[in-house]
């Protein structure tokens, strides 16, 4: 291994997915024991979103034995249905075990290909994000229990979830316009996209928000020990004008960390460590 | 094939699929060339800071026009942390590449104006159709179409990216650095204005449920409301003023586009006018990037309608009726 892995902990590149170009993966140069998938927000990019926690390597040991799955997609044209069956369906192919040819270009490998399976799987979301991670799991609870014998159990119901002010509740509805308020077509941009399947399904006690939430206490109440992983940590900005502070039943108990804003509450930096020690350990 | 175990030679070939990728899909031309250049410099600032190993046998040659690509590039600006900052600049130059921003990159820079005037008609067109139409099967299929006119300016990048900061400035420097750059970006403005006007003047039944529940909101929320409330009311002067739109040489000749070209430019004038009283007609043409003819044709007519009226020293301001429109500024609703 060469001298600078020791100043810069992963390497990436972006992995193809359904056809698609979105998705990017930060790979340790040492053999990895967790699997850390981050999924953005609305009108958010895949890594950019999350800046910072690609260097979070150089300050803990914990982010050294991690590999960092990006998942990008576009929130302003895909369905959330949509984007969470590919979370679903694509998430296999990644853990337990990564394959092998994401490890090289060219005949170059960024570390052995020799490492054993992934032990840990945290899945981190961010405001719609944070939906779209509920809804993955959700779905995977229930066709695996609906099937009983017929399936294995699905690996991501190994998952961890830690959630940065989830829009698991909706969308405020002045929120809606803050996101276009930069973009040189703004207005324009949020009156079209009001008549999108996301705006619907964003609205507070939309059909889908109460289905995913009744299914998830459901599940994860009937059944504690296997769907585990329906419950939610939960880490909310304040103040938050975006989305609606509201947390299911069967989550942990939540935090808040003020000062923060609803954009900014998951972006770690050398003075603002809460959201790499959120991911880490579940608490602010 | 050997095998090398390298982090840093595989950052380099991760950056060449990269981008070659995105070159590809630049399709030839300006953009193209400007994007090689911009690798290039990526690549020989990686090289300088040890991001990537120095051997390389797949440089981009550096193309003649490049200068306005790689013009100021420092080190230095990588601060005290040189390859985390290169790293993540690097995915995040990347990432603003969207689909839809690539696409309205290369037509910027490369479509010939036959072109790029059919695409400007057909986004105004489709966004027109999509929010007069209800129910309509094929919105999605449209919104993709429309997608490099509604996002594909919207960059993300931030303001210390070196080599992709022609992207992030690309208003000013295509503006500057091309011979249709600012012809091109009027036409564009143009288009976004008759875009907004229509979404505003086919959702203007929601507004005021909308208003109500943001002056119980946060002051930035209020101003956006109060920005939305200016166009409607705008869009509503024009539409009720006795006889503009066979004043302004549209009538039932003018096609549904040009009269609503039309009102985004009676729009941009009022506005000019009442953030400038006494306004010089060369100066107005610059602001709104009309011809110095429109406006000889347009002042005279808006003046009769008394939106408008002339000053002593040849200038313009609002008249009584354009003062109606500026009452209805923002930071007046409160």
């Amino acid at each position: 291994m060469d001298s600078h892995s020791s100043r810069l902990t992963h390497s990436h590149r972006r992995v193809s997915v359904e056809g698609q170009n979105d998705w990017v993966i930060y790979l340790n140069h040492d053999s990895p024991t967790r699997l850390v998938v981050f999924v953005h927000g609305f009108r958010g990019r895949a890594v950019a979103s999350w800046r910072r926690f690609e260097e979070c390597g150089l300050a803990s040991v914990w982010w050294r034995e991690s590999d960092l799955l990006f998942v990008g997609y576009d929130s302003t044209r895909e369905s959330i249905v949509g984007v969470a069956k590919r979370l679903g369906h694509e998430l296999p192919r990644f853990y337990p075990n990564l394959p092998p040819d994401l490890l090289q270009l060219d005949g170059t490998f960024v570390r052995a290909p020799d490492a054993a399976p992934y032990t840990e799987l945290l899945l981190v979301g961010h405001s719609l994000g944070g939906l779209i991670v509920r809804l993955a799991l959700v779905d995977a609870a229930q066709e695996w229990l609906e099937s009983p014998g017929t399936r294995p159990r699905p690996p991501l119901l190994d998952a961890e979830q830690r959630l940065f002010s989830p829009a698991s509740g909706g969308f405020r509805a002045a929120g809606w316009l803050g996101f276009f308020q930069t973009a040189p077509t703004g207005l324009a941009l949020a009156m079209y996209l009001r008549l999108s399947s996301a705006y619907t399904d964003l609205q507070p006690r939309s059909p889908l928000l109460q289905e995913t939430r009744q299914r998830t206490e459901r599940y994860a109440g009937v059944h504690p020990r296997d769907c585990a992983a329906l419950r939610a940590r939960i880490l909310w900005s304040n103040p938050d004008n975006i989305v609606e502070s509201r947390r299911y039943d069967t989550d942990y108990v939540d935090h808040a960390v003020y000062g923060r804003t609803h954009q900014t509450v998951c972006k770690p930096d050398r003075l603002y460590e809460t959201p790499r020690i959120f991911v880490e350990t579940g608490a602010p | 094939m050997s095998t090398t175990v390298s982090p840093t030679l595989f950052r380099l070939r991760s950056f060449e699929s990269e981008f070659d990728r995105l070159i590809s899909a630049a399709g030839g031309g300006l953009f193209s060339d400007a994007l090689r250049s911009e690798a290039d410099a990526w690549l020989q600032l990686g090289q300088e800071i040890d991001y990537f190993p120095t051997t390389n046998d797949g440089a981009w040659a550096r193309t003649t026009n490049g200068s306005w690509v790689t013009h100021g590039l420092d080190r230095d600006a990588l601060g005290a942390e040189p390859l985390s900052e290169f790293d993540g600049g690097l995915v995040e130059a990347w990432e603003d590449l969207t689909p839809a921003r690539l696409e309205f990159l290369a037509l910027l820079l490369d479509a010939d104006e036959r072109a790029w005037h059919a695409r400007l008609t057909e986004v105004v067109e489709l966004m027109t159709n999509a929010v007069e139409t209800t129910d309509n099967p094929a919105l999605g299929e449209q919104l993709d179409r429309a997608s490099w006119f509604l996002l594909g300016a919207d960059s993300q990048l931030s303001d210390g990216l070196l080599p992709a900061r022609w992207r992030s400035m690309d208003l000013a420097t295509i503006e500057q650095q091309t011979e249709f750059g600012a012809i091109r970006f009027a036409e564009l403005h143009e288009a976004w204005a008759v875009a907004e006007m229509t979404a505003t003047r086919l959702t203007s039944r929601e507004l005021e449920a909308e208003l109500a529940n943001a002056r119980r909101g946060p002051t930035v929320m209020r101003n956006v409301w109060n920005r939305f409330l200016h166009r409607v009311r705008a869009f509503e002067v024009l539409e009720t003023s006795t006889g503009l739109p066979e004043a302004l040489g549209s009538g039932a000749g003018g096609s549904d586009a040009r009269r609503r070209r039309e009102a985004a430019r009676t729009e941009r004038t009022l506005a000019a006018v009442t953030k400038r009283p006494g306004i010089s007609i060369p100066e107005l043409a610059e602001e709104i990037g009309a011809t110095r003819k429109q406006l000889h044709q347009l002042l005279p007519k808006l003046e009769r309608e008394g939106m408008v009226e002339e000053t002593r020293s040849g200038g313009w301001r609002p008249g009584p009726a354009g003062r109606r429109f500026e009452s209805a500024g923002p930071g007046q609703e409160d």
